[in-house]
C-alpha cells in the first residue's frame, strides 16, 4: 500500500504514460477490489471480470480523476457499479423466502434470550466461519450489498444509498434485516445461545 | 428481544437501530446506554447483532487475491508486475 503523497505522484506519472507507476497503482489496490467483488458477487469468475474491468476503466480514465476522494474510493465506486450491473443483468430470482417474508412484527428476528460471546466461549471457529459464509451467500443480492457496504466497508447510510440507488430508509431496513438474518443463522449453530421457538 | 413480548415504543427501537448503524449522537448514546442497563432483552439484542457483525468482519479479513487472478489482470492490462 502506498501513502497518499506517493499515490498522487504515481497518479501523475501514470497519466503521463509511466507503466511502472500504473503497475504499482494496480498492485496496490487490486486485492481490495477483488475482495469487494467476491463479497458482492459470491462468484470467483464474475469477481475476476469486475476486477479486470475496473482497472481497464482506471487506466482509460485516470486523467479525469479529480483527486477529491482517494483513488481507492474512486475505484470502489467503479467496481461496485460494475458488480451491481452484473447482478442486475443476471436477474437472479431471489430464492430466499425467509428474509422477504419478514413482517413488521418479526423484524426483531428470533427471540434470543441468552447470548454468550462465542469467541470467549471458545466455540469452534470453523463452524462459525462456515455458517456465516453460508448465511452471507444465501442473503439476497440487494441485502448482501447493503450489509457489505455498511458493516464491512464502513460506508455511511447516505453513501450506501447513493451508490446503490436506494432511499436512506430502504438502506436502513435492508441492513437491519440482513444483520438479523446473519445473527439468527449463527445462533442456530451456537451451543451457547438460547433461542425461544414460538 | 421480540416484538411479541417486548413492548418498547418506537423511539427506543429507533435508538437501537441507529446505535447499530453508528448513527447515534452522544446524547442519544447516553439515553440508550441507560435503557440497556435496565433492559436485558435489549442488551441481548444489541450484543448479539454487534457480535455477529464483528465475527463476520473477523472471518472476512483474510481474503487474498489468488496469484493466477493477479497474473491475468496484469496480462489484460499489458503491464508487467515488477516493471
Amino acid at each position: 500500500m502506498v501513502n497518499q503523497l506517493d499515490e498522487k505522484t504515481l497518479i501523475e506519472n501514470a497519466v503521463n504514460g509511466d507503466q511502472s507507476a500504473m503497475a504499482t497503482l494496480v498492485d496496490s489496490h487490486s486485492a481490495r477490489i477483488y475482495s469487494l467483488a467476491i463479497k458482492l458477487l459470491q462468484n470467483e469468475e464474475d469477481a475476476e471480470d469486475v476486477l479486470q474491468e475496473t482497472f481497464i476503466i482506471m487506466l482509460k480514465k485516470l486523467n479525469t480523476f479529480s483527486g477529491k476522494s482517494s483513488l481507492y474510493t474512486w475505484l470502489y465506486r467503479i467496481a461496485t457499479n460494475l458488480a451491481l450491473g452484473k447482478l442486475r443483468s443476471k436477474q437472479i430470482v431471489n430464492p430466499n423466502e425467509d428474509i422477504n417474508n419478514l413482517s413488521e412484527s418479526s423484524y426483531l428476528g428470533k427471540d434470543i434470550r441468552k447470548w454468550v460471546n462465542p469467541v470467549e466461549k471458545d466455540q469452534d471457529q470453523s463452524i462459525m466461519k462456515s455458517c456465516l459464509e453460508k448465511a452471507i451467500s444465501k442473503l439476497p443480492d440487494s441485502y448482501r450489498s447493503v450489509f457489505i457496504m455498511r458493516d464491512v466497508e464502513k460506508n455511511s447510510t447516505r453513501q450506501t444509498a447513493e451508490i446503490l440507488g436506494l432511499s436512506e430508509a430502504n438502506v436502513k431496513v435492508r441492513l437491519m434485516r440482513a444483520r438479523l438474518y446473519m445473527r439468527d443463522r449463527l445462533a442456530e449453530n451456537m451451543k451457547c445461545v438460547e433461542v425461544i421457538t414460538t | 428481544m421480540n416484538a411479541h413480548n417486548h413492548n418498547h415504543n418506537d423511539s427506543i427501537i429507533d435508538l437501537v437501530q441507529k446505535h447499530l448503524g453508528r448513527d447515534l449522537g452522544a446524547k442519544a448514546k447516553g439515553e440508550l446506554k441507560h435503557h440497556i442497563e435496565e433492559c436485558p432483552d435489549c442488551k441481548v439484542y444489541v450484543d448479539s447483532v454487534e457480535e455477529t457483525v464483528k465475527l463476520y468482519k473477523s472471518i472476512d479479513s483474510a481474503t487474498d487475491i489468488p496469484s493466477g487472478v493477479s497474473e491475468r489482470l496484469f496480462k489484460v492490462l499489458h503491464l508487467k508486475k515488477d516493471s
